[in-house]
C-alpha cells in the first residue's frame, strides 16, 4: 500500500518542502506576540495558582482552583512553551533566552537531556523498532517485536506509574539508555555526553525541583506547609497524566506505523517524510484544547516540520491531510477519545504474548 | 604595603559579591527555573513597557534621516548604557517582525553631545542585499524598538602620538566621532577621506569647521567618481607630508606615526599592507562588510571552543570542516531536525542547505549540519556538555 517509488518519495519531499517554505515565510510578528500572549497566561496561571492554595484558610475550593491553575501554568510551560522553544520553534526571533540553546522548562528532565532523546532520537528515528525508545519507553510492550516477558503481564499497571511519575520517567530516560546506574552498557550507543555529566544533569536538575515545590514554597507559606506541599504535588500529577496522555495519543494509537530499522538506512528525505505521517496520530478538539497539548494534538504536522512554531500546525493540517490523500498515505486522526481508547486498548492488547493482531508495519 | 592590603580587600569584597550573585541567580534557577528574576517577568513587564527586553539596554529611535546611500539614526539609550570612547562601535538590535536583528555600528557623533544631551548617532551604509538597514529605510517613521549594547572595540585616537587617517565610504563614522570630540589637537593629524559622489560625502559640514579649529588637522577629501582613486603612491606623498609637518614642530617628540585605516574589508587589507611597504609600524584598523566567497571556494572559519581558538578552511557543510580541523561541535541527526548542532554565529553570513535561506550578516544562531559559509565566519561552540548553559547569549 505505501509502495511509494523513490520518486513519487522524491516528489513528496518537494511539496512538503514547498509548503513548509510557504509557511516560513509567513512567521513573524504574528508569531512572536502569540508566544509572549501564552508566557503571560502561563505567568500569571501559576501565580494565582500560588496565591490561591492560600485561600484554604477559607476555603478548600479555593485550594482546590489553585492547583488546578497551578497546573495550568505547568501544562503550558511545558507544552506550548517548553516543548516548542526547545524544539528551536522560536530561533528565529534571537532572542536571549527563548531560544533552544538556552531555555529551561518547569519539570524535573534537564532540558539538555531532553533534546537529546527527543529531538534527536525520537525526532530522527520515529517509531523505528530499536532505535526510538520513545515507543515503549522500555517499560511497555506495545508491538510483536518486542520479546514477551513476564513482566509485560502487569504492563497495565506500569503504564498507570508511569504516568503518574511521567516527569520523573523523562528525566531518567536518557540515563537508562546509557546504562548509567543499571545493566551492562550497549556496544552500538554512541554519547557525546559522559555518564558523569549525565548524572549532574539529572541530580541538579531533579534536586532543583525537588526544593521548589516541596520545600521552598511550602516554607514560604509556612503555617500552611502541608497543604501547599500537597497542592504542588496534585499539580505535578495532574500535568504528568496530562503529557503522558496527549504524547501517547500521539504515537501508540491503534493505526500507527512501526518500521525495521534495515529499512530506513540511508533513507531519502521523502522516506522520513513519510514515516512521519505513518508513525504518528492526530486528534481533535477545540482551539484551547490544541493550545493545551502544545499543538501535539496535530502530532502528524509536528513531525514532517518540527521547527515551525506550533501554532501554526492547525492550518497546515488540512494541507498535509490533502497531500497524504494524493499519495494514499493513510492520515490517522480522530477524536481524543478514540484516540486515547485505542492507545489502553494497544497497551492491554501486547500484555499477552498470544492474541495480538499483526499491527501495522511498513 | 598598604596598596597591597587595600587590593586584597576589594578582591575579598569582590569574590563576595560574586558569590552572592552566584546564590542569587542559584535561587531564581530553582524557584522560576530562569536565571533572571526580569527576564522571567518580563511578559509581565513588556504589557506596560511593550520595549521592555531582560538583558538589553533600549533605545528610542529619535529619528531617521536618509542620505543618498546613508542613513542616520539618532539613538537616545537607557540609564544602563555607559559612555563611550570615541571610535569605538556597538552592536545595534532592532526588533523587525518578531525577530531582534542585531548589526555593529561605528558611532558617528561626537561624546559631547552624548554627554550634553544624552544622544548617539550612528550612520550606516544602506546595503542593497542585507535586511537590517533596507528595513530601517523601507520603515522611517515607524515605532521601532532598538537595543544597544555597550560601546566596544579600541579603534580609538591616540592624541599623543600625529596620525595618518585613511577612510573609504562609511569609514568615516568613527572617525568622525574622534575628531568632533577632540577639543584640542597637539599633533598633526592628516585624514584622507574617499567617497563616492558629492551626494555621498559624510558629514560635508564638519570638515571645513573643523580645519578651521584644528590649524594641525589636514583633511583631503577624494570623490571617487569624478577623480581619481586614492593610490599608493598618494598614500606616500600623504606621508611624507605628515613627517615634514611633523618635523616643522620642531618641539615635539620623534615618535613615529600610527596609520588608521577604515573601510570595507578589502580596502583595509589594501592599506595595511601599503603601510608595511612605508615603513610604517603601528597600524590600527577596523574594517565592515564581508568578502563573498564564490560558489564552492573555501572561507576562513574562526571557531572557538572550550577558550581555544581554531581557524580553519570551510568548504561545503560546516559541521564536517569543523570535525575535519579536529573539533568536536555538538551534534545529534546531522539533517537539520534535532538542532543538537545549534551554535552562535557572532559574524558572517551561512547559506541554509535546507531552505536555501541566506542569513544576515550580524549575530545569531546556525545549524551547522546543514549551514555552508557563504562569507568569513565567527563562530561560538558549546562545550559538549549537560550542564546548563550560562545565560550568555548572542544578543547580549
Ligand atoms: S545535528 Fe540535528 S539539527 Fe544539526
Amino acid at each position: 500500500m505505501h509502495n511509494l517509488t523513490s520518486q513519487q518519495l522524491d516528489t513528496l519531499a518537494t511539496e512538503l518542502d514547498t509548503l513548509a517554505a510557504q509557511t516560513r515565510a509567513k512567521v513573524g510578528a504574528e508569531d512572536a506576540r502569540y508566544l509572549e500572549r501564552v508566557l503571560l497566561v502561563q505567568r500569571l496561571a501559576v501565580w494565582t495558582g500560588r496565591l490561591l492554595l492560600l485561600g484554604i484558610i477559607w476555603s478548600p475550593w479555593l485550594w482546590l482552583l489553585g492547583v488546578l491553575l497551578l497546573a495550568l501554568g505547568k501544562i503550558l510551560d511545558n507544552m506550548e512553551i517548553g516543548h516548542n522553544v526547545l524544539h528551536g520553534q522560536y530561533d528565529w526571533m534571537q532572542h536571549p533566552y527563548l531560544n533552544s540553546r538556552q531555555f529551561e522548562w518547569d519539570i524535573a528532565c534537564d532540558a539538555k537531556s531532553w533534546q537529546r532523546t527527543h529531538n534527536f532520537e525520537h525526532h530522527t528515528y520515529t517509531n523505528i523498532i530499536g532505535k526510538d525508545r520513545d515507543f515503549g519507553y522500555g517499560l511497555l510492550r506495545l508491538s510483536n517485536d518486542f520479546r514477551w516477558r513476564l513482566r509485560n503481564l502487569w504492563q497495565f499497571v506500569t503504564y498507570l506509574l508511569l504516568s503518574t511519575l511521567f516527569q520523573w520517567g523523562v528525566s531518567y530516560h536518557e540515563l537508562a539508555a546509557q546504562r548509567v546506574f543499571f545493566g551492562k552498557k550497549k556496544n552500538d550507543r554512541h554519547s557525546q555526553v559522559s555518564d558523569h555529566e549525565l548524572k549532574k544533569a539529572f541530580f541538579g536538575k531533579g534536586l532543583r525541583q525537588l526544593c521548589k515545590d516541596y520545600l521552598l514554597f511550602p516554607l514560604l507559606c509556612f503555617p500552611l506547609f502541608f497543604e501547599v506541599l500537597v497542592g504542588n504535588l496534585l499539580a505535578n500529577i495532574i500535568r504528568n497524566w496530562w503529557t503522558a496522555t496527549v504524547i501517547f495519543c500521539g504515537h501508540f494509537t491503534k493505526d500507527v506505523y512501526v518500521f525495521a530499522a534495515k529499512d530506513c538506512e540511508n533513507e531519502s528525505r521523502g522516506h522520513w517524510y513519510l514515516r512521519q505521517m505513518l508513525g504518528s496520530s492526530n486528534f481533535t478538539g477545540p482551539r484551547w484544547f490544541h493550545i493545551l497539548t502544545g499543538h501535539l494534538s496535530c502530532q502528524i504536522e509536528h513531525h514532517l516540520f518540527p521547527d515551525l512554531p506550533a501554532c501554526r500546525y492547525p492550518e497546515l493540517a488540512p494541507q498535509v491531510r490533502a497531500i497524504a490523500e494524493r499519495y494514499q498515505i493513510p492520515y490517522n486522526s480522530g477524536s481524543f477519545i478514540r484516540q486515547y481508547a485505542t492507545v489502553l486498548q494497544r497497551i492491554l492488547r501486547y500484555s499477552l504474548p498470544a492474541g495480538a493482531a499483526p499491527q501495522r508495519q511498513m | 604595603m598598604v596598596q597591597i592590603q587595600g587590593k586584597a580587600a576589594i578582591t575579598k569584597n569582590q569574590a563576595f559579591v560574586h558569590f552572592l550573585t552566584k546564590c542569587w541567580r542559584w535561587c531564581c534557577k530553582m524557584a522560576l527555573v530562569q536565571p533572571r528574576l526580569c527576564s522571567y517577568f518580563e511578559p509581565l513587564i513588556r504589557l506596560f513597557n511593550p520595549g521592555y527586553r531582560a538583558g538589553l539596554i533600549s533605545a528610542q529611535l529619535l529619528s531617521v534621516s536618509q542620505q543618498q546611500d546613508y542613513l542616520h539614526l539618532l539613538l537616545k539609550p537607557g540609564k544602563k548604557f555607559r559612555a563611550f570612547v570615541p571610535g569605538q562601535h556597538l552592536q545595534l538590535s532592532v526588533e523587525l517582525d518578531g525577530a531582534l536583528v542585531q548589526r555593529t555600528f561605528s558611532i558617528s557623533s561626537p561624546l559631547q553631545q552624548f554627554l550634553a544631551q544624552g544622544t548617539l548617532q550612528l550612520t550606516l551604509k544602506i546595503q542593497p542585499h542585507a535586511g537590517l538597514t533596507r528595513q530601517l529605510a523601507a520603515r522611517a517613521g515607524e515605532n521601532l524598538f532598538c537595543y544597544v549594547s555597550q560601546a566596544q572595540g579600541d579603534f580609538v585616537l591616540d592624541q599623543q602620538r600625529s596620525a595618518l587617517i585613511v577612510v573609504a565610504g562609511s569609514g568615516i563614522t568613527p572617525v568622525h566621532a574622534m575628531l568632533c570630540s577632540l577639543s584640542r589637537l597637539t599633533q598633526p593629524v592628516r585624514l584622507i577621506y574617499s567617497y563616492r559622489g558629492a551626494d555621498n560625502l559624510l558629514f560635508a559640514s564638519s570638515w571645513p569647521e573643523l580645519k578651521a579649529r584644528f590649524p594641525l588637522l589636514q583633511i583631503e577629501l577624494w570623490d571617487t567618481s569624478s577623480g581619481p582613486r586614492f593610490s599608493a603612491a598618494a598614500l606616500a606623498a600623504a606621508f611624507a607630508a605628515l613627517q615634514q609637518q611633523k618635523a616643522a614642530q620642531a618641539a615635539l617628540q620623534a615618535e613615529p606615526c600610527i596609520l588608521y585605516v577604515c573601510g570595507p574589508l578589502t580596502f583595509s587589507q589594501q592599506w595595511q599592507q601599503q603601510a608595511k611597504t612605508l615603513g610604517i609600524l603601528q597600524v590600527r584598523q577596523e574594517s565592515f562588510g564581508c568578502l563573498n566567497a564564490a560558489d564552492g571556494e573555501a572561507v576562513t572559519v574562526t571557531a572557538r571552543q572550550h577558550g581555544r581558538l581554531v581557524q580553519l578552511q570551510s568548504q561545503g557543510n560546516l559541521l564536517q570542516s569543523l570535525e575535519q580541523a579536529g573539533l568536536s561541535p555538538r551534534y545529534g541527526c546531522r539533517r537539520g531536525i534535532c538542532m543538537q548542532c545549534l551554535c552562535i554565529k557572532t559574524a558572517g553570513q551561512v547559506r541554509n542547505e535546507l531552505t536555501g535561506q541566506i542569513s544576515d550578516t550580524g549575530a545569531g544562531l546556525v545549524q551547522l549540519c546543514i549551514s555552508t559559509a557563504l562569507t568569513k565566519l565567527e563562530l561560538q561552540l558549546d562545550a559538549v556538555s549537560t550542564t546548563a548553559q550560562d545565560n550568555t547569549s548572542c544578543t547580549t
